[in-house]
């Protein structure tokens, strides 16, 4: 492609987006206006190609289905999408009904959990370790690994980190 | 009428759904996504909390090794990894302990008997030194900027309790893995993007999500009964009022099932968590506080409807080939008019929609998409079968029968 000759301005950027937008929208207003002109001609080669018969099929749906409904659910489905979504924009977006999220105290975790802050302790300070539980989902002892290699089927070893659960 | 009722609820569900999840998944990028920078380049915090990286695995020896480096390497000022080594059979224990000399971040639980995924999640909120967990499967790689984006959520939103990310398939030798990457790019994407327009999402992704370890205690953490515990804590965090969004700048590459087998296998689960939680929690969703989750419950059931309506059209159609039916039953034949050709470009709409959203993840993501025109056949039947089993499998289920680990298939590597 040859490059524009440097002697041409053509900067269309420079145009605010509301003016770039009319002036499109006008000119495409006056193609279609064009179009129109050529309209009995259209007429008669759509009419010739059969065009009139897809029509019926598609708009007015000789196995129930219609072009209309379905453009219809399309239209439906922008309105709806945007009206909440705006309406959600508008109404939270800058509002926080959560003021803070109220930290937890590694206690009322230890609580809910059912085990003593010994064993809390270990499992927050210790690298590795192996968890007991009972057949109820109960932790009923931890064990601290500290050299000694991981058994996978090990008994548990009660070793100077070891807590045993009350 | 009943024929007729069929007919139009098997065509229009499907085709009204993927019109909101288009312009759902169009208003969530021009509200959102466009404005944000690349994946590469996390917004900025004044304060970065310590986060708790958690990786739960069972049988993970020829993966954890890869999980944990890409863990380890998180661009996050402050950071501690979990993983569980939940009653491996493998080497997986043994490896773990072995990487402890590696990453000095890392500390290792482990369960000598197999507990579920749920009960070393719970295990790992209380070992944390931290108020948030960042929470990936032990086969999944997670992207260097990933626990930025998620505790940008986290730390800037007080109402958000859970944060999903955007997984991305590895795995891609074979139809089915090409086929995936187009479906969670192309439909869990898009639903993900729609679902957070509409304010409250069906799950989180439970390969990769940030969670608040407040909002976990106030709901009660993981259940350990549920088929699924992703689903599952999403809908009880949501009828607690905390937000749950969805951060596609998240990346995290994940493993699927590249056979038949472990894909039904695998969806299997995700339709029985889906009906398992829908059914728990049906009876105490209908008080108006708790409204807004009312169209993710209706659109869950419809869903199922829609699989057990689509099966009987199927099978009439079936039917009618080989025997005369009564006019009342009578389906139409195999030709599908210009039904086929609304739903084909509906598609193909969808397809190119998802297609350009997603191209800003994942460079030549549209090589993919040749493969996607056998989706709406697999996945659609697939979909549909599933759901049809795993209703009557979440009847028969015993109440609080315990969900443990199955090794799922990872595809060819």
């Amino acid at each position: 492609m040859r490059a524009q000759s440097p002697l041409i301005i053509s900067l269309p950027e420079r145009q605010s987006s509301p003016q770039h937008a009319i002036f499109g929208a006008l000119t495409l207003t006056i193609w279609v206006l064009w179009v129109y002109l050529w309209l009995p001609l259209i007429t008669a080669i759509l009419w010739m190609v059969g065009i009139r018969w897809a029509y019926i099929q598609i708009f007015q749906g000789t196995r129930g289905v219609s072009l209309w409904v379905i453009l219809w659910i399309l239209l439906s489905a922008i309105i709806v999408v945007a009206s909440w979504s705006n309406y959600n924009n508008i109404r939270y977006a800058k509002k926080t009904q959560r003021r803070r999220a109220q930290a937890v105290y590694k206690t009322a975790i230890r609580e809910k959990f059912g085990i003593t802050s010994p064993t809390l302790a270990l499992l927050l300070r210790e690298r590795r370790l192996n968890l007991y539980f009972s057949d109820s989902e109960q932790l009923i002892h931890v064990d601290a690994l500290t050299d000694a290699p991981f058994q996978p089927t090990a008994l548990p070893q009660l070793s100077l980190h070891s807590v045993v659960m009350e | 009428m009943i024929r007729s009722l069929m007919l139009a609820y098997s065509f229009y569900y499907p085709l009204t759904m993927s019109l909101f999840w288009i312009v759902g998944g169009i208003a969530y990028f021009l509200r959102w996504e466009r404005k944000t920078a690349k994946h590469t380049d996390p917004p900025k915090l004044t304060r970065w909390p310590k986060a708790t990286l958690v990786v739960p695995c069972h049988n993970e020896g020829s993966q954890v090794r890869e999980t944990l480096e890409y863990a380890a390497n998180q661009d996050y000022p402050d950071f501690e990894i979990i993983a569980i080594d939940d009653g491996s059979a493998d080497d997986t224990g043994r490896i773990l302990d072995e990487l402890t000399g590696v990453y000095p971040q890392l500390r290792v639980l482990h369960f000598p008997r197999n507990q579920g995924k749920a009960m070393g999640l719970r295990m790992a909120a209380l070992a944390a030194n931290s108020d948030f967990l960042i929470c990936i499967d032990g086969d999944a790689l997670l992207d260097r900027y990933a626990t930025r984006w998620l505790m940008w959520h986290l730390v800037t939103g007080p109402r958000v309790g859970a944060v999903t990310g955007n997984p991305r398939i590895r795995n891609r030798s074979t139809l089915l893995g090409r086929l995936q990457v187009g479906e969670f790019s192309s439909i869990i994407g898009l639903i993900k993007r729609a679902q957070r327009i509409y304010g409250r999402i069906f799950t989180v992704s439970g390969v990769i999500a940030g969670f608040r370890i407040s909002a976990l205690h106030h709901v009660g953490y993981w259940n350990t009964d549920m088929v699924t515990e992703d689903i599952d804590v999403s809908w009880r965090l949501q009828m607690d009022f905390w937000d749950i969004r969805y951060e596609p700048n998240a990346l995290c590459w994940i493993l699927m099932p590249e056979t038949l087998r472990g894909l039904w296998k695998q969806r299997l689960r995700w339709a029985q968590g889906g009906v398992e939680v829908a059914g728990r929690y049906m009876g105490l969703m209908w008080k108006w506080h708790r409204r807004r989750m009312w169209l993710v419950l209706i659109e869950f059931s419809l869903s199922v409807l829609w699989s057990y309506v689509m099966l009987a059209v199927l099978l009439l159609s079936l039917c009618g080939l080989v025997i005369a039916l009564p006019p009342a039953l009578h389906m139409p034949g195999p030709m599908p008019g210009w039904y086929g050709v609304i739903l084909s470009a509906l598609c193909i709409v969808q397809f190119v929609v998802s297609l350009v959203i997603d191209r800003r993840y994942e460079e030549q993501i549209g090589r993919q998409f040749f493969w996607i025109i056998w989706y709406p056949l697999v996945f659609w039947m697939i979909g549909m079968m599933t759901t049809v089993v795993a209703l009557p499998k979440v009847l028969a289920k015993g109440a609080r029968t315990r969900a443990v680990w199955e090794s799922p298939d990872r595809g060819i590597q």
